[in-house]
């Protein structure tokens, strides 16, 4: 159990470390695009995150080889600590990014919607929105509401504006957040008032605007998991595991204080309705096959990494508690009483409304190929194993990266793939949106349990390899590779001969 | 020797100074190495002036130097937090001239108990907690 404690520790340090690392690549982007040489600006602010990063490296010697009377929460509170401070700190440099020219994201944040759109069904609400995305200094989503500081953004204007963090803008795993966002613009308050309006007593009816917003948040998260599966889950217990910084049981309130409407519950309110969701989705897929109450050899690795991850969250949990006490007589008065109504109500009502978005047990069987693919440091974007078939689209996607349209264009009339080159690439199912992020989440359980930082010894580094490098390597290839299988899978779908079968499923 | 750029001057400098204290209190406590360990004791030794001293320098009458005064505004800055009542600040007060001697013994690389390591950890640990 103590061991738990300190493997989220570990994991902690190894997220912080990783998240430099992006915002160091993030920097290196915006440095590229200035014209008369790299602004003073900008290299003190990498050598600041250099400088960061070295520190933290430097700590993974410090919470290594312990002895046993060490790991305990008493004595590691100390070193949850600052790494919290850490995490608050890496929050307020992100935010001075807001100096830096931002660039507008990729086109693959769209490309990714957009599929995971048409898999699921949803592309007809998705068509309508015409959103814009947007890169925010705000590393933290989770209070992020862009809309509301767009003057011109209001219930006329049809203006839709979906932000992520800059820092994340390359890696696919906190990609899931743009889900809940979209649910937000598929439902808003309009909607959802109504359906929480029965459950309101005369007392509630104090809280009301607070509940109402619970009610939409709750609503996104709702819709982004029965969307995506696991993946939308892994991805707000790790984000509020590692970066909310205040005790996880506080209600989260946005830093414009005015904005009571912005208000989120607790995360820990929320992972736990996510995760009753999760059972009741792994109580359904035990039922379907009522022949024989196991699960798939697949099925069951899809919900030991889920427990695994559920781990790391109950570890800082546990942390919480003795860092820093959740005091209830603060928050006193939140609806938290009338909050599993409102889930139960909100349930009721999306299912009426869109009643087959839900991740299929195909996908999430397919999920675990594509995590053992990724730890084989492979492409996961289709899921018949073809990796002949698939060189055609890589190189087309290699070129994209690297080349203006045009080039592309001239590019591949060079290259004419041949004629089995392309009908081996058309053989292959795309891997679906929620396969792949499911793929990748499970993929990065198990580096979280196996952390690069703690497994290699200086000694064993090689080729005058530093830690940091290292671990730099480690951390950008597999957002890098994560990447890459969306953008493949999303071209194989354009072209594939299954190209109609959603998500594949049919096709065994 | 506490150098100038060590000096605290901000509420922010106070609690990110006394949540690194976490980390470097494990470390020594079990010998395991602490990046910027020096340094950051150097700023330690500062955080437990602003909180011994503080609360006699706001109640002066004439403040001496600038050093000081940002003393005392750093302090007042914590006092003036909702989650700390003034009984609590003096006692904090108290046991900061102790802590402070613990960290000048360890910044002179003489002997330190788990016992006088684990009171730091405590304080720094109650004044994170009030910031």
């Amino acid at each position: 159990m103590d061991d738990d404690l300190l493997c989220f520790l570990r994991a902690f340090l190894t997220e912080l470390v990783g998240r430099y690392f992006h915002l160091q690549q993030f920097v290196e982007l915006t440095r590229r695009g200035a014209r008369d040489g790299t602004p003073n600006l900008l290299i003190r602010y990498g050598e600041l995150l250099q400088k960061k990063t070295r520190l933290l490296l430097g700590f993974s010697e410090t919470i290594s080889d312990l002895p046993k009377d060490a790991i305990t929460a008493r004595e590691l509170e100390g070193p949850f600590r600052t790494l919290l401070n850490e995490s608050r700190e890496f929050q307020s440099l992100h935010k001075a990014l807001k100096w830096f020219p931002t660039p507008w994201p990729g086109s693959e944040l769209f490309q990714f919607l957009t599929q995971l759109g048409r898999e699921r069904g949803v592309a007809f609400k998705f068509d309508t929105l015409n959103p814009t995305a947007v890169l925010s200094d705000e590393y933290n989503f989770l209070t992020s509401d862009v809309n509301q500081e767009l003057p011109v953004s209001d219930s006329r204007s049809n203006l839709v504006v979906w932000a992520l963090p800059k820092g994340e803008s390359t890696n696919p795993l906190l990609w899931p957040v743009l889900t809940h966002e979209v649910a937000h613009s598929f439902y808003g308050r309009r909607e959802l008032e109504p359906t929480i309006a029965g459950l309101l007593s005369v007392n509630d009816n104090r809280y009301k605007e607070v509940l109402i917003s619970w009610a939409i948040e709750l609503n996104a998260d709702l819709l982004a998991f029965r969307l995506l599966g696991p993946a939308y889950l892994y991805s707000l217990m790790y984000f509020s595991i590692f970066f909310i910084t205040s005790n996880l049981r506080t209600p989260v309130r946005p830093e414009r204080a005015d904005l009571d409407m912005g208000l989120h519950p607790a995360p820990e309110t929320r992972i736990r309705l996510l995760s009753t969701e999760a059972d009741s989705l792994k109580e359904r897929l035990k039922n379907k096959d009522r022949k024989k109450e196991e699960y798939s050899p697949q099925l069951k690795r899809v919900w030991k990494a889920l427990d695994q991850f559920t781990k790391l969250y109950e570890a800082r949990l546990r942390l919480d508690h003795t860092a820093q006490p959740f005091n209830q007589d603060d928050y006193d008065g939140f609806p938290n009483q009338v909050v599993d109504k409102v889930w139960d109500a909100i349930r009721t009502f999306q299912h009426n409304d869109l009643p087959d978005v839900d991740i299929t047990v195909k996908e999430l069987e397919t999920s675990v190929d594509l995590a053992d693919r990724l730890a084989r440091r492979q492409l996961a974007a289709s899921v018949v194993p073809n990796p002949q078939g698939i060189s055609c689209v890589k190189e087309f996607v290699e070129s994209v990266e690297n080349s203006g349209r045009d080039e592309v264009l001239d590019r591949l009339d060079e290259r004419r793939p041949s004629r089995d080159e392309v009908l081996d690439g058309l053989d292959e199912r795309p891997a679906s949106m929620a396969e792949i992020l499911n793929g990748g989440w499970q993929y990065k359980t198990r580096i979280l349990h196996g952390s690069p930082l703690f497994k290699v010894k200086p000694t064993e580094l090689k080729n005058g390899q530093t830690l940091e490098s290292y671990s730099k390597d480690n951390f950008l290839e597999q957002s890098r590779q994560l990447q890459k299988s969306i953008q493949t899978a999303i071209i194989l779908a354009s072209i594939s001969r299954f190209a109609d079968t959603p998500a594949g499923i049919k096709y065994a | 020797m506490v150098s100038a750029d060590s000096q605290i001057e901000t509420y922010d400098e106070l609690r990110s100074h006394s949540a690194a204290m976490g980390m470097v209190l494990f470390g020594l406590k079990y010998k395991r190495p602490v990046p910027a360990c020096d340094r950051q004791l150097e700023f330690a030794v500062r955080v437990c002036d602003v909180v011994a001293e503080g609360m006699q320098l706001r109640q002066a009458t004439r403040i001496e130097s600038f050093e000081d005064l940002a003393r005392v505004a750093a302090f007042s800055s914590t006092e003036r937090r909702q989650r700390v009542n003034a009984e609590k600040l003096s006692e904090m007060a108290a046991e900061a001239l102790a802590v402070r001697d613990t960290l000048a013994k360890i910044r002179e690389s003489m002997n330190v108990s788990a016992a006088e390591l684990d009171k730091a950890a405590s304080f720094f640990k109650s004044l994170y907690s009030v910031t």
